[in-house]
């Protein structure tokens, strides 16, 4: 079972080049697997500014896929978000 | 904090201590506003029937009260906060690691953070205490490893009565090399301190004389002089594994033992000085390359392409050839 959120951020990216300006990571958590990754607005360019400058991009939002260990995954489920299978906060 | 947050959290801070980007914070879970978190986030659940499901289905009319208010928040920032690309692989490392920031590197983004926004007085405290941190520690070190002195010895030598003016006046200016003298204007970082005592010992606040631009010259020399000091401690850390690897690298190859720099995490300058001729049988892009793997050995985050420049110099002052970006450049 995997759960997905996406957490509001914005930042201008800067860089030299397009492919510079993604970023996908992927870590361990407190026995969660997380898959994380920058989303947002296309790449722009503008060559009236340095080369390392050149290509930028607004980055909106951290979108972050959370699969659980091998534990019994409801349990798993609901730990992740604080809240019973009802949704309601404990 | 629910493990959304602090996963949510990790990534945050690892972007704004490593990527050096202010006005990106952790997010401050309570009670309260565990539900707009939730809502906010678009928090899902891959169901059984292979659909993405709101895990706390979101009332009707979208976020409400407190939500609306969270939201506006952080829509407002009238400074949109940037990230240098380049900075992507620290950010990475700090997440995959969970690496905290040294003390220091905290104080200096807030610096930053508060001076954009014009709060020059708290600009001028948070860079003081990221200084004297930075600036303890180095003494510390180098005093101990390159002057041979006892850690008890130090400790009564820098103690509390040794005021920070005094410290970075005459005690710095003896340890810090003429190099790293020419990067920073000790004279601004000495009127930062000043500004430090005359808020603190005082009136609380600045000097109203003194003009926006100085207060801002010179918190940016504390910042820039504080970045130097954590550079140099490393530096200092790393001497015993650099010198087993210039040994290392010496006897496998056949060559005079290298001088090492760590010029900041990750960045190493290598340096091979041959005095005569440079042996025709030495191939010198093989010698960089094994040099890179070594230091990858010891450093799994360490690049060679990005973070290696080497230099061949011959007797008495003449470069014959550098490496850098992974290639092999003759002079």
């Amino acid at each position: 079972m995997k759960v997905r959120f996406n957490v509001p951020v914005a930042v201008l990216i800067i860089g030299s080049s397009p492919d510079a300006l993604s970023f996908t990571t992927k870590f361990q958590h407190r026995g969660f697997f997380v898959e994380a990754s920058a989303d947002g607005d296309p790449t722009l360019h503008s060559d009236q500014v340095p080369a390392e400058y050149q290509h930028f991009r607004m980055m909106r939002e951290l979108v972050f896929l959370v699969t659980p260990g091998e534990e019994k995954e409801g349990t798993r489920i609901a730990e992740l978000s604080g809240t019973n299978r009802d949704g309601h906060s404990w | 904090m629910t493990p959304l947050t602090s996963i949510a959290n990790r990534v945050l801070r690892s972007i704004r201590n490593f990527g050096i980007v202010p006005y990106v914070n952790e997010v401050k879970e309570s009670e309260g506003n565990l539900q707009t978190f939730m809502e906010r986030w678009k928090v899902s659940r891959f169901a059984d029937d292979q659909t993405w499901q709101p895990l706390v289905p979101v009332a009707p009319g979208g976020l409400g009260g407190f939500g609306q208010l969270l939201a506006s928040l952080g829509s407002a920032s009238t400074e949109i906060p940037q990230l240098r690309a380049s900075e992507w692989r620290a950010v990475e490392e700090a997440i995959q690691e969970d690496l905290s920031p040294v003390p220091e590197r905290e104080f200096l983004i807030n610096a930053i953070e508060l001076l954009r926004v014009g709060n020059l007085r708290m600009a001028v405290m948070e860079s003081i205490i990221g200084l004297e941190i930075a600036l303890a520690r180095y003494l510390n070190t180098y005093l101990q490893e390159r002057r041979g002195l006892s850690a008890a010895r130090v400790k009564t030598f820098i103690n509390p009565q040794l005021g920070l003016t005094d410290r970075v006046a005459i005690l710095l200016d003896l340890t810090i090399g003429d190099r790293l003298k020419k990067l920073v204007e000790m004279e601004d970082v000495l009127t930062a301190v000043r500004m430090r005592n005359h808020v603190v010992h005082k009136t609380g606040h600045l000097d109203p004389n003194i003009p926006e631009e100085t207060v801002r010259k010179s918190v940016n020399a504390v910042l820039m002089l504080t970045d130097i000091l954590a550079n140099e401690w490393l530096q200092i850390e790393m001497d015993p594994t650099m010198k087993s690897l210039a040994e290392e690298i010496a006897k496998v190859q056949g060559v005079p033992s290298p001088t090492i720099r760590v010029v900041r995490k990750h960045r190493i300058l290598m340096d091979f000085w041959f005095i005569g001729q440079v042996p025709e049988s030495l191939k010198l892009d093989e010698l960089c390359i094994d040099a890179g793997k070594r230091l990858v050995a010891i450093d799994k985050w360490f690049d060679p392409n990005e973070d290696l420049f080497i230099r061949f110099e011959q007797f008495p002052n003449q470069i014959i050839a550098t490496w850098h970006h992974g290639k092999l450049h003759r002079v």
